[in-house]
């Protein structure tokens, strides 16, 4: 990623990317995981997961946030008020579980901690479920430093065919990560009967690469 | 009604795009110009593009890499293409061959089953196939060695096929039919002239005129003469994540006509309209008169509603057989009264 001079408030610094990646990144199965629990609330888990992102990422200065983990819950917490005054009707259920809600705000209890980490193995196995060739790119990209035109040069492809290696890993990780993961998987009811739709896309893009 | 707001996979996955497409080198000024663009449309494209960046450059995620690095030794020879084409060509097959082996059985008498209003009913069927039966429906199962029919005589039902391309699963409407290899999908009788509505969650459905059906106008006749079957022909097909609707219309000649229409339906539109199937009701910004429409068919209480707030729009998820619980909740965000006579519920301002 090149440096380069003008660049809206809403693109992503590199160095923003990893204060993310290393401060939120293995957080997110343990937030996953208490929106979860409040379902009852009928929002979209992947919105606010994602509405959280946009603000950590747009937020000026992270400097001042001394515990990155207790304030992405707080900013999700933000987002789902949000959301509940933006719809007309809010669910009986839903008046009760805020007040709930706001009672463990500070605090994840210790299964969602302990449920939903972000173990290394947890990660191998996402990597290791990754399709060969998606995976052998991966690698070079970020463990060997190289570039993707170098990676096409080796695999003897083209560059555009490993740019699309590199979006499709990106993307399987987000997946793993977010709504197909098994730990912290967020689904919301009604998309609960989609009939594993997503699992079929998943299953199409490994043969794709195969 | 139905909003086209982008689901929070297809922005992950244009996210993913524009990290890999940023990693490979300075975008061109089109190519800046659209991500822009792209970032502003939704501020969930701004959280999915941080998070996509993040998990690329996640140290964790290198660790993990670098453990689990063995000798790439990629040959360019094994990565073919084949089983992909061969899997298409063997689905396309399957198909084809279910249109060849229809067949007709003669109209007989199966086994009835109904339900009560306000009751969700399952019914398993020998091959593991299931039928949902919603609120106040009808229908009778046709089970037999090479077909499987369900007459749909009242209601609403959704049906999970269990594959079996020799024994095509049908469901017989009063003017069309709904057929089916191995799906899933609901069919809905909207009218007492035999209009419908199909949804299909997954697979594939062809809709069409029933093998009983008078033919509709001259070409029909012509040609069902020339087809022994009328499906697959004429049919119309719904695939996943689209809905049909069979309308009784009169055509320029004023002959009755079974006309039907095709739309999209966002995944999850379609899944919040069948929520049914676990005895709940969900509202995307439907208006209270059309809820309540809704709602009576659920339960013998019926909500009235009076006045301007029949044109308000709500949102939300309710148990389908508690219409007092929705009136409640409704008042109470719309800051509107209710009263309650007998099985009758007003709201009003």
């Amino acid at each position: 990623m090149g440096g380069s001079m003008l660049k809206s408030a809403k693109r992503i610094t590199d160095e923003r990317a990893r204060w993310l990646a290393v401060n939120v990144v293995p957080h997110e199965p343990a937030l996953r995981s208490w929106l979860k629990r409040k379902a009852s609330l009928r929002f979209d888990i992947d919105d606010v997961v994602q509405e959280t992102y946009a603000i950590l990422a747009t937020k000026a200065t992270v400097d001042t946030i001394n515990d990155p983990k207790t304030y992405a819950f707080q900013v999700a917490y933000s987002v789902i008020l949000q959301q509940l005054r933006h719809s007309r009707v809010v669910p009986i259920t839903a008046v009760a579980d805020i007040g709930t809600l706001e009672t463990v705000m500070d605090e994840p209890s210790p299964e969602d901690t302990v449920l939903a980490r972000f173990e290394l193995e947890h990660v191998q196995r996402a990597i290791e479920a990754l399709p060969r060739k998606t995976r052998a790119a991966f690698v070079m990209r970020r463990v060997e430093g190289l570039s993707q035109q170098e990676i096409a040069r080796r695999m003897n492809l083209s560059e555009h065919t490993i740019q699309k290696h590199v979006a499709r890993g990106i993307k399987l990780l987000l997946a793993q990560f977010g709504r197909d993961g098994s730990d912290g998987a967020a689904k919301s009811p009604a998309d609960k009967k989609k009939t594993g739709l997503e699992e079929r896309d998943h299953a199409q893009a490994k043969r794709k690469v195969h | 009604m139905i909003t086209h707001r982008p689901s929070a996979k297809s922005i992950d996955e244009a996210a993913a795009r524009w990290v890999a497409r940023l990693d490979a080198g300075a975008l061109t000024p089109a190519e800046d110009t659209e991500l822009t663009a792209w970032l502003d449309s939704d501020t969930r494209c701004v959280g999915a593009m941080a998070r996509a960046q993040a998990y690329f450059v996640s140290p964790r995620m290198e660790l993990a890499m670098r453990i689990l690095r063995r000798p790439p030794a990629p040959s360019v020879t094994q990565w073919g293409t084949l089983p992909r084409r061969a899997v298409l060509m063997g689905a396309a097959a399957s198909v084809l061959g279910a249109a060849v082996l229809i067949r007709r059985p003669a109209p007989a008498a199966g086994r009835r089953y109904a339900s009560e209003v306000g009751e969700v009913r399952r019914i398993p069927l020998p091959d593991g196939s299931k039928i949902t039966l919603n609120t106040d429906s009808v229908l009778e199962v046709d089970y037999r060695e090479d077909s499987r029919t369900i007459r749909l005589l009242k209601g609403e039902a959704y049906f999970e096929v269990a594959k079996n391309p020799d024994r095509p699963f049908v469901v017989e409407g009063p003017k069309a039919q709904a057929r089916a290899v191995g799906t899933a999908y609901a069919v809905r009788l909207e009218d007492d002239k035999g209009g419908m509505r199909v949804q299909v969650t997954s697979g594939r459905v062809a809709v069409e005129l029933p093998p009983q059906a008078p033919p509709a106008t001259a070409w029909q006749a012509l040609e069902r003469l020339w087809t022994p079957s009328t499906g697959a022909t004429n049919g119309t097909h719904v695939t996943a994540n689209q809905e049909a609707e069979v309308r009784i219309g009169l055509n320029a000649a004023g002959v009755e006509e079974v006309q039907v229409s095709l739309r999209d339906v966002a995944p999850g539109a379609l899944g919040r309209s069948l929520m049914w199937r676990e005895g709940l009701l969900s509202f995307e910004g439907v208006t209270l008169a059309e809820a309540a429409a809704e709602f009576a068919r659920y339960s013998v209480q019926k909500i009235v509603v009076k006045g301007a707030p029949a044109h308000e729009r709500i949102s939300g998820l309710f148990a389908a057989t508690d219409p007092a619980g929705f009136a409640r909740a409704i008042a109470l965000g719309l800051r509107i009264k209710s009263k309650r006579e007998g099985d009758v519920i007003t709201l009003y301002k």
